[in-house]
């Protein structure tokens, strides 16, 4: 899938996908995404591993992620550079979302 | 100097394909590139050098490898099709990761399964053609008679082409299942490993015998439960609940062994996989969670998670409720499909065999085939509303 369709399709990210894809900062394993997420969240987060390994699965067909193999032949997940471009324009629009509910919140108290 | 070698099955064996690579590197060639079509191997001549070759199989893969593979020292040798190349000038002890195999499982289970059929349909066709023509050759008043004509050889060749097939096929699905089966072994088997070092360990016929005369083995049957997925979870729940430990499920997935034992607090979830592969298991695994079951069929493939809890929140295998809504209506269509066509047909049949009532033109054994079809029209399509059913019970939990 070339990254227009990729955009097109995945943003905006629900919650779950956006934290999967942000914990590929290194390659994990499946069950390292869910401690990781769980980590940063203080635990408001915490996904199952059904949900984690359905993603994965759709990212890696839109190849958004690439797999190996590591030594105990344990499947690791690792982010391509489409995914990066993904995460890249998520995160911006998501730091637009930001700046204006710092910038209107005001209004609202 | 360029060298061409054919290897027609080199994709059946990876393992021994990537061997004989590592030897021809050792002899001095260098795999430069693979015809698929004339399934010839294509060779540069150079310095002798020791390399690890490994195979892979990657319907999206980009033009160069992921940083981990990167790290550890591979290059990707070529590309061709969905098929990739890699060397490293490590020894395979050293290295650490590599491409994973399921891709190659895949894409062959699915070579394997097309021959399978190929093989299936002409044995039948064999059976019944060496049927009529034994009739034929040994019925005493047989008329039959040779002629001799020149296109005979058309016959020949038709059937040494059907044989040639046939072989082929053979071939093809014996070798597949067995390099599969090492394919997958590469990895340690943790099903076993996770049986000895865990659980109750399984019991024998005798033993299981005895607990059971002496009321500590408690046997249910549920059949048909891949049609409603979360009754069967909340079945076993209260089970648990009630003190009835779930021992073991059967092959087949439809008898559940307990043991008479304490009350427990126990998630369970059934799950429905189109292909299940390692990592699907490892990720489940690590999580905490213990498989109860999974079917080894080609066409369901279901598997039973367990994972008992205390006094957290009951663990899901599913934390968002979207994904499992789509899964839902996956097998609800999946059964759908499968059973609609065949409620039809009967239908059809049966609506023929109403009008003959009509004319007093039945026998008994025709009736009785009436009532055969009445009640496959009616499970079947009990079977597709009860997928259906489940999907609209997900849908108002969701909502």
């Amino acid at each position: 899938m070339d990254i227009d369709k990729v955009l097109k399709k995945y943003v905006p990210m629900t919650e779950t996908a956006f934290y999967i894809l942000l914990s590929l900062t290194e390659p994990r394993h499946g069950y390292g995404i869910v401690k990781h997420v769980d980590e940063i969240t203080n635990s408001r987060i915490v996904l199952g591993s059904g949900t984690v390994y359905g993603t994965l699965t759709k990212m890696q067909k839109d190849g958004i992620i690439t797999v190996f193999a590591d030594e105990e032949r344990k499947t690791v997940y690792e982010v391509t550079e489409i995914g990066k471009k993904l995460i890249s324009a998520e995160i911006n629009r998501l730091k637009e979302l930001h700046q204006n509910a710092l910038k209107y919140e005001g209004d609202f108290l | 100097m360029i060298k061409k070698i054919c290897r027609p099955f080199w994709s059946y064996d990876v393992q021994k394909t990537e061997k004989w690579l590592s030897s021809m590197a050792e002899n001095g060639y260098f795999l430069i590139k693979i015809n698929r079509v004339t399934r010839c191997f294509f060779f540069q001549q150079g310095e002798p050098m020791k390399l690890t070759y490994r195979i892979g199989f990657d319907k999206m893969q980009g033009e160069s490898l992921s940083r981990g593979l990167m790290a550890e020292g591979w290059t990707k040798v070529l590309r061709t099709g969905n098929w990739f190349v890699t060397s490293n000038e490590k020894a395979p002890e050293q290295i650490k990761t590599s491409s994973v195999r399921e891709g190659i499982v895949k894409h062959n289970r699915i070579i394997m399964y097309i021959f399978g059929s190929i093989v299936f349909y002409f044995s039948i066709m064999a059976v019944f053609f060496l049927s009529i023509f034994g009739l034929i050759l040994f019925s005493a008043d047989s008329q039959a008679e040779v002629v001799e004509s020149p296109y005979w050889m058309f016959t020949y060749l038709y059937f040494g082409v059907i044989i040639a097939i046939f072989i082929l096929g053979l071939y093809s699905v014996v070798k597949i299942s067995r390099t599969n089966k090492k394919l997958l072994n590469e990895k340690i088997n943790k099903d076993e490993l996770f049986s000895k070092t865990q659980g109750k360990g399984k019991l024998s016929k005798a033993e299981e015998r005895n607990l059971k005369h002496s009321g500590q083995l408690v046997i249910k049957r549920k059949l048909g439960w891949m049609y409603a997925p979360d009754m069967l979870e909340q079945w076993l729940e209260k089970m648990e609940e009630q003190g009835y430990n779930l021992y073991r499920v059967s092959r087949a997935g439809t008898t559940f062994h307990f043991f008479v034992g304490h009350p427990r607090k126990v998630s369970y979830c059934a799950d429905y996989q189109n292909i299940a592969d390692e990592s699907y298991f490892d990720i489940h695994r690590d999580a905490g969670w213990k498989s109860v079951f999974h079917s080894y069929g080609s066409l369901q493939k279901w598997s039973i998670w367990s994972r008992e809890y205390f006094d957290e929140d009951r663990p899901q295998i599913y934390s968002d409720k979207t994904n499992q809504l789509k899964h839902a209506r996956k097998i609800a269509i999946a059964y759908t499909c499968l059973f609609l066509p065949l409620i039809m047909a009967y239908l059809f049949n049966l609506g023929l065999g109403l009008e003959m009532i009509n004319h007093h033109k039945l026998d008994k054994l025709q009736i009785f085939s009436m009532v055969i079809m009445l009640i496959a029209i009616l499970s079947f399509g009990s079977y597709s509303i009860r997928t259906w059913m489940y999907y609209r019970r997900l849908t108002k939990q969701v909502g």
